[in-house]
């Protein structure tokens, strides 16, 4: 017969603890790989957290798969969401690069939690690739 | 043995997923739950109207708003189709002014928040919607040139015309304006409008936008009045939580409305207002038949256009300012050909019928179609639910208590 001790029962209920402190967070940063393996996307909401139905700022910070920045890239954005079949409420864009390889993104509505896809067209001096950051996104 | 049955029963119930009854949210429903409370929320400023919150502007626009002498024919003011004692609609399936409309007459109480009117969205303020039904031929059946002459021709109105806008332009007291004139409506009124000079067609707009802004000042103070469900989260949220505020079944139906994984609910009516701001295709849109109506499809293209829009001339918002303009998605999706507006729950008891031409008589009508919605009226957003009868009273009940007092 298994016995279990009070030390374990402490471990078990611990363990669910934080189990649900996790299930009650939420991400707030996403990365991807572009098609062919040529950049690197992280994008993040500019002040830190995001609200949905409010336009903010995200910044996009675009690297090599070394990590180095990518300066100057032309960027176009698109996306939806695949589940309801629509694309973004508004239409972000590039408004500023303050430092090598981060872009400011001005414009940026999702007006429902869920999936959504970002899509990012990246076009530098020598490649052009696309991306899709995938963003689930809750209350 | 005991022990490990005391461990499992122990574990059981931290497992057990909350029930409304218990009142027991979890972090992430109690932050979706405040989402949605009226709350510390406030109003939305309005830049492109520079008379947004200004009393006197709104004392004239409540007169200019119950006046029907500003109408074809003398009987239809802006309040014969948002009365004051039914939440600012009319009742009926759709608005009826001199003529019948395609659409429901939606509320007015909450519409400072939103950033889109219409059920298409075709204006971006509400100073620049409260515009078109003086020139719609199914509703007042006028044109801007009757409003000005109108405004020009009452010692009253003119002299707080003045007042809060300055004096009337010389150019409109040069001479008589036509009856009618207006770059839309039928071939005399267009007509006549391309035959004023450019600076009267100006001085005439101005003067238009102007009673339009006094107009939507008015009807910015028809906020919502805070509902049990406010009152409920704000108990939960100092901790009180009294239980009478919310009955077993409108709780019941909270806990629905928020849960994903059974209804979508949430998606589209979310925020204080319990809209999105979106537009969305539920499978409403009339794609053929004499009511024929595609919506947002237009209504894109619509707002892009108008010229009393944030970016026009007659906005006093700096063009930075538009920042829904200015971001709005113009692509054409497919689903958008039959989206309509999200509109907002609050108050929705008291504002049948529902839908963009008032199809639903009822809630309950409503609610059927999200459990089972249409398979054959092209592309929509909707996945079939799968609620029990005594769930769809739950929801009804929720929506019950989105009623101000």
């Amino acid at each position: 017969m298994t016995i279990i001790r009070p030390s374990g029962v402490i471990i078990v209920l611990s363990l669910m603890f934080a189990v649900c402190a996790v299930a009650d967070s939420r991400p707030v940063e996403w990365q991807a790989t572009s098609q062919n393996g040529l950049f690197k996307l992280h994008v993040a909401p500019l002040e830190g957290d995001y609200s949905i139905g409010e336009y903010q700022q995200w910044l996009l910070r675009l690297t090599t798969p070394d990590g180095e920045p990518v300066s100057d890239a032309q960027i176009v954005l698109g996306g939806g969401m695949k589940g309801h079949g629509h694309g973004l409420p508004s239409q972000p864009r590039v408004i500023a690069q303050p430092e090598p390889g981060r872009y400011v993104i001005d414009g940026v509505l999702f007006n429902m939690a869920g999936d959504w896809t970002l899509m990012v067209l990246i076009q530098t001096d020598a490649h052009a690739e696309r991306a899709q950051v995938e963003l689930a996104l809750s209350f | 043995m005991r022990r490990l049955q005391w461990t499992l029963m122990l574990i059981g119930v931290l497992l057990t997923t909350p029930t409304p009854a218990d009142q027991d949210w979890t972090a992430s429903q109690q932050r979706i739950l405040r989402s949605l409370s009226l709350g510390a929320a406030t109003i939305p400023r309005s830049d492109s109207n520079r008379f947004a919150d200004h009393p006197r502007a709104a004392e004239f626009g409540r007169q200019l708003f119950f006046d029907a002498s500003l109408s074809l024919d003398g009987s239809v003011s802006c309040a014969s189709c948002h009365q004051p004692n039914r939440f600012f609609t009319d009742g009926r399936r759709v608005g009826v002014g001199i003529g019948t409309t395609l659409r429901n007459t939606p509320t007015l109480v909450g519409s400072a928040w939103l950033r889109w009117f219409y059920w298409d969205g075709r204006r971006d303020s509400l100073w620049a919607q409260a515009l078109i039904p003086f020139e719609a031929a199914e509703e007042m059946g006028g044109s801007r040139t009757a409003v000005v002459r109108s405004i020009l021709a009452s010692s009253s109105y003119r002299r707080e015309y003045e007042r809060l806008f300055g004096a009337i332009p010389l150019v409109l007291r040069s001479g008589p304006l036509p009856a009618h004139a207006s770059p839309i409506g039928d071939a005399a009124r267009q007509t006549a409008w391309y035959q004023l000079k450019p600076a009267t067609q100006q001085a005439v707009n101005s003067m238009f936008a102007n009673i339009g802004k006094a107009i939507a000042a008015y009807e910015r103070t028809l906020n919502p009045e805070p509902t049990r469900f406010d009152r409920y989260v704000e108990s939960l949220t100092n901790g009180a939580t009294e239980d009478v505020l919310l009955t077993d079944d409108e709780l019941a139906g909270l806990a629905l409305f928020i849960d994903a994984s059974k209804t979508q609910c949430l998606q589209c009516h979310n925020g204080p207002m319990f809209t999105n701001q979106g537009f969305h295709n539920i499978g409403t849109g009339n794609l053929d038949g004499e009511a024929i109506d595609f919506g947002r499809m237009f209504g894109l293209q619509a707002v892009l256009m108008d010229e009393f829009n944030c970016v026009g001339a007659y906005s006093d918002a700096t063009p930075e300012a538009c920042v829904h303009l200015n971001y709005l998605n113009k692509t054409h999706h497919i689903p958008l050909t039959g989206a309509f507006k999200t509109p907002s729950l609050r108050n929705v008891m008291r504002s049948a019928p529902y839908f963009h031409d008032g199809r639903a008589d009822d809630l309950r009508s409503v609610l059927e179609h999200y459990n089972r919605p249409p398979d054959n009226n092209g592309q929509h957003e909707l996945k079939t639910l799968t609620l029990s009868v005594r769930e769809l009273e739950q929801l009804e009940a929720f929506l019950g208590a989105l009623t101000s007092d």
